[in-house]
């Protein structure tokens, strides 16, 4: 049997699989937590990582391009993008996917065409990795425009203001005194 | 770690009871010396709790408010939910300490992808273990006044027949019973198995899980296996309760047991997390109406603070709010 | 042993192999690790002196030394006895939660980013291990086994992590069998940090601009004027009508007290600007204050005295200026202090009246003793009894959402005037799900202080179950716009929504209002309050877009 067709049979098992392996990142307790909750509302990362992951895996299984398979885990990647993960924790869980692979391979490859096509599947799942590190970058990326966006938005109207102020007339007031914006790391600093 | 250390509190008391059930003397200890002193420290520690929260005022009204408050006479107010005055509050108690109220708000939401549809159930499983073992435990109790009072008051009768309605067994199961000891168990098994439970959980989680079981256990099996002397040990606790004891002879040693874990849980229950019972009355977020803007609530410690006076405000501005063409106090 | 890019390498057994979960550590056992984005920065030294609070000093959250006074345990000991005496609250909170776990994926921290520490049950362990050490008796014989621990500089920094990871949003609350307010606990552990000269600066510079400006961005009275007065030209701009800003004027029936955030950002400005335009179009006699020009009140994110400290100024106010009673503008917090504290502490307020409409003589008998009523509740009245020429038509283009304010639901319980309000000025109303609004509303993930930026990851974790609602509501209704009466959500949830649902704005409820209302002496009108053209409007010729 093809090695594709193995796998699609086990789609489930492997699914959820590696559903534990993306799940291992968190403390057993809140791994536990999102594994249960069904609801997705109540539990959006679990929902999203079920979701996520199923729909990668049915991608990678029909043979769809690394990018279909890494788009099926944007809102994975997007969570974890704001989770206390270093980015190599945030990722691991992509190819965490070939061991789920390989787990419900109930035993070694025999023939070499079989092998050769699982080593076709690891590339694949290495590209799609790769991509998963682009849209990492992009959502971090977003986040520190996101920050940068609200600090200007607190100050637009000031600053505004200040830009309209010759049509103003009289010019006796002084201008608004400027807001401390920002923040520093340290107590003291003015 | 820490249910082994209660398992084996709990196992270490039983085995003291029911060795000292065994002797002439350690009945007289077991049966008439211990329960006194440990209902003077259930009653005692029990009473202290209560005086030690009751002691400590409620400077604000803080009600958590489930609900529509009462606002415009058109709008609907959630009466029980968002309380605003004394009907609602004891409605909304009442609700909370009989049926666990609270417990039943966890919903879920299930999505039919096929017709795009929402739908909300109520997760049941904690509330219906802890309504099954508080309602059992309370059932329990009333059953075992038949112990203590002699004629059986008419509602023991009653509650008894009612619980053996299954009329299976002899002597007669217990509905109750079975609820009770499943209820601990699922309980139980939750605290172990669900990793989110078993992280915040204490020896003060599983000692008393595992004492109710302990006694639970060991009464039924007085009651079923053992099928100890009713008489007797009516005797004893009769005497016990008219503070004229009377030690009968030939009670199975099980009763020691079980009769010394009851004492230890009356002795423990002041001290551990049981004392919830009583603080579930005196909860400011669920006993107070949420009327704060129509009735003034007054904290008894209230003190003077350091404010930054209008004055004091006007004094550092006053040249700039000219300026402005705002008014000013002084000119 | 095969290479990788051999195909043997794939007949390795060993490969077949998958199996790893991470240490599990007790809690106690398990250090704070201080991330960035995480956490947030400490309060500076000069905002602790303008409020003459104790140990001000210089230190950095990541510093291994938070330099602690000397005697800091037996401060933080001290305190905690001093407040279970006063608190019943506290005292019962400490003695009587079950660890039931009702309350443990209730938390929107705990939902959006796993840690186990933002359960609230755990969140109020970390309170209690201390309070069991060395206030009661089972603490101290059985020690750890029965969750105490012994009070360290570690507990400190612990506490500083999760008690300012908590937007005391009350929602664990609402599930509790017990009632148990973890907001209370998170104030009581703040106290007790503050206690130390442990603050968040972007709670603890609002307070102290709050106590010397009276408002907590630092608008001196004469920059209140300018701010007001860019308005009244922006105003002028999109509906031709000059309004008039009355400030500190004695002798108005109202004191009128909005939260201070809606002075100077997008786009609470335009629910400020809708706020002008009604009472002016509804003649009201009224005045903004420069002194209480502030009902936002961060003194609920420091200690229960910084409460009393910032809100005595409206009382005062009100009374300086002679008005007969207090509108309150749309806050979310602030209502909190209002309605639960306000009365209490500043009272009693025996100098004013009870509010009474002057447009419908509708008397707010529910503020009978406050004499302090929501705008949502003055507003729900008018378009009651049809006092508003609405057009709800030109908000067609909207299609709205209603995100509940943590406080405002669960402090309060304002959940139907809303509603109500809007459904009068918006044709397109869509709820989100069931169990993310009313009093299961999930918060923005920025309340209680925490609304900076440097721990923007933590306010997107947290914010994460809302803007998922949200984005649900996108997805299936083509919603576009979440309204929200409470200034922190008009500038968190802007951030929220960017990140999780991209496309929805967020606006006030009164600027819906106030683009739904036909004024006087308008002019055609082509543009909204943000001066945005109207879709569909400047094609019209009557330039009434079309009676509904």
């Amino acid at each position: 049997m093809a090695l594709s067709d193995q796998l699609r049979e086990k789609t489930v098992a492997i699914a959820d699989r590696w559903l534990a392996e993306a799940l291992a990142a968190y403390p057993a307790d809140s791994a536990a937590a999102f594994r249960r909750g069904q609801d997705r509302f109540a539990n959006p990362v679990g929902h999203a990582l079920r979701e996520g992951t199923r729909a990668a895996l049915e991608a990678l299984l029909d043979g769809r391009p690394p990018s279909e398979v890494c788009a099926a885990l944007d809102e994975v990647i997007k969570i974890r993008a704001v989770q206390e993960f270093r980015p190599s924790e945030a990722l691991r869980f992509v190819f965490a996917l070939k061991a789920a692979l390989r787990a419900e391979l109930k035993s070694p490859p025999a023939d070499e065409a079989v092998s050769a096509d699982l080593a076709e599947l690891d590339r694949r799942i290495d590209q799609a990795a790769l991509e998963a590190f682009d849209i990492y970058m992009r959502y971090r990326s977003q986040i520190g425009e996101l920050r940068i966006n609200e600090v200007k938005r607190s100050v637009a109207r000031l600053v505004e203001q200040i830009d309209r102020w010759p049509d103003r007339a009289n010019g006796q007031r002084s201008p608004l005194v400027p807001l401390e914006c920002g923040q520093s790391q340290r107590g003291d600093e003015a | 770690m820490k249910i082994l250390v209660s398992l084996a509190a709990v196992g270490l008391l039983f085995l003291v009871g029911l060795l000292g059930g065994l002797g002439r003397a350690g009945e007289v200890v077991f049966g008439v010396l211990i329960p006194y002193p440990a209902l003077v420290v259930f009653l005692g520690g029990l009473i202290y709790r209560v005086l030690s929260w009751a002691k400590a005022p409620v400077p604000f009204r803080i009600t958590t408010t489930c609900g529509q408050e009462k606002s415009l006479p058109w709008i609907k107010q959630a009466k029980i939910d968002n309380p605003s005055g004394l009907p609602g509050v004891v409605i909304r108690m009442a609700l909370e300490v009989l049926v666990f109220r609270s417990l039943l708000r966890n919903t879920k939401a299930k999505l039919y992808p096929a017709e795009n549809r929402l739908a909300y159930g109520t997760s049941l499983g904690l509330w219906a273990a802890a309504m099954a073992f508080h309602w059992s435990m309370l059932v329990i109790l009333i059953r075992h006044l038949r112990l203590a009072l002699s004629p059986v008051p008419a509602v023991v009768t009653f509650v008894e027949k009612a619980d053996g309605l299954l009329e299976t067994g002899v002597p007669v199961f217990f509905v109750t019973t079975i609820l009770f000891l499943a209820a601990l168990v699922f309980l139980l098994g939750r605290r172990l198995l669900d990793p989110q439970v078993r992280y915040i959980s204490l020896v003060d989680d599983y000692f008393p899980l595992l004492l109710l079981l302990g006694i639970g256990l060991s009464g039924f099996w007085l009651r079923h296996f053992a099928k100890a002397d009713v008489v007797g040990i009516k005797e004893l606790v009769v005497g016990l309760a008219s503070f004229h004891p009377v030690l009968p002879a030939a009670i199975h040693p099980l009763f020691f047991g079980h009769l010394f874990l009851v004492s230890m849980l009356l002795i423990y229950f002041p001290f551990g997390k049981l004392v919830h019972m009583p603080g579930v009355f005196l909860s400011p977020t669920r006993n107070l109406a949420n009327n704060n803007r129509r009735v003034r609530h007054v904290n008894p410690w209230d003190y003077p603070v350091k404010t930054h006076p209008y004055p004091e405000y006007e004094d550092e501005w006053r040249e700039k709010m000219k300026a402005a063409g705002l008014p000013v106090e002084k000119a | 042993m095969a290479k990788p890019d051999e195909v043997g390498y794939y007949r390795q057994e060993e490969l077949l192999k998958a199996d790893h979960q991470p240490p599990k550590t007790g809690w106690m056992e398990t250090p704070v690790d201080f991330r960035p984005g995480s956490y947030i920065y400490p309060g500076k030294a000069k905002n602790l002196k303008i409020l003459g609070l104790p140990n001000p000093h210089e230190w950095a959250v990541t510093d291994a030394d938070w330099k602690l006074p000397e005697d800091w345990q037996r401060i933080v000991l001290e305190g905690m006895a001093e407040r279970l005496k006063k608190y019943r609250s506290f005292k019962l909170f400490m003695d009587t939660c079950v660890r039931c776990g009702a309350c443990a994926d209730k938390c929107h921290f705990f939902i959006g980013g796993g840690d186990p520490k933002n359960m609230p049950v755990l969140r109020a362990e970390l309170l209690r291990s201390i309070y069991r050490k060395d206030f009661t008796t089972l603490g101290k014989v059985l020690g750890k086994l029965n969750g105490a621990r012994e009070l360290t500089a570690d507990v400190i920094k612990e506490w500083f992590y999760y008690f300012y990871q908590c937007t005391e949003c009350r929602r664990c609350s609402v599930f509790c069998p017990f009632g148990i307010d973890t907001a209370e606990v998170t104030m009581i552990g703040r106290e007790l940090l503050g206690l130390l000269g442990l603050y968040i600066n972007w709670a603890i510079e609002p307070v102290a601009n709050c106590y010397r400006f009276g408002n907590h961005l630092a608008i001196p009275p004469h920059g209140m004027v300018d701010t007001l007065e860019f308005m009244v030209d922006d105003i002028e701009e999109a509906t031709g009508i000059r309004v008039e800003v009355p400030l500190n004027k004695k002798g108005a029936e109202i004191l009128f007290v909005p939260p201070s955030g809606d002075y100077v950002a997008a786009p609470g400005i335009y629910t400020c600007m809708g706020y002008l335009l009604m009472f002016h179009e509804l003649g009201l006699d009224y005045t903004f204050s420069t002194y209480a020009s502030e009902g936002g009140n961060f003194g609920l994110f420091t200690s229960h005295e910084m409460i009393k400290r910032l809100n005595a100024k409206i009382y005062a106010e009100a009374k300086r200026l002679g008005v007969k009673w207090i509108l309150g503008g749309e806050c979310g917090h602030m209502w909190r202090v209002l309605h639960q504290y306000m009365n209490t502490v500043n009272g009693p307020a025996d100098f004013l009246e009870v509010p009474k409409s002057p447009i419908t003589g509708t008397v707010f008998e529910n503020a009978r003793s406050a004499k302090v009523i929501h705008i949502m509740e003055f507003f729900a009245d008018l378009i009651r009894h049809g006092k508003l020429k609405l057009d709800p038509s030109r908000n067609d283009h909207i299609r709205v959402t209603f995100h509940d304010s943590c406080n405002p639901a669960r402090a309060m319980g304002i959940l139907e005037e809303p509603r109500y309000v809007i459904k009068s000025v918006c044709n397109n109303f869509f709820e989100m799900p069931e169990n993310t609004i009313r009093e299961q509303t999930f918060c923005c993930g920025g309340g209680a202080g925490l609304g900076t930026d440097e721990n923007m990851e933590m306010r997107l974790r947290g914010g994460l179950p809302r803007g998922n609602a949200v984005r649900y509501v996108q997805q299936r209704h083509g919603v576009n716009q979440l309204a929200a009466m409470c200034a922190i959500d008009r500038a968190t949830l802007v951030t929220v929504c960017d990140y999780w649902a991209p496309g929805v704005k967020v606006t006030g409820i009164t600027e819906l209002v106030a683009n739904a209302t036909i004024f006087k002496g308008e002019k055609k009108r082509t543009l909204n309050l943000r001066l945005e053209p109207i879709p569909g409007v400047h094609q019209d010729e009557d330039g009434k877009g079309g009676q509904p």
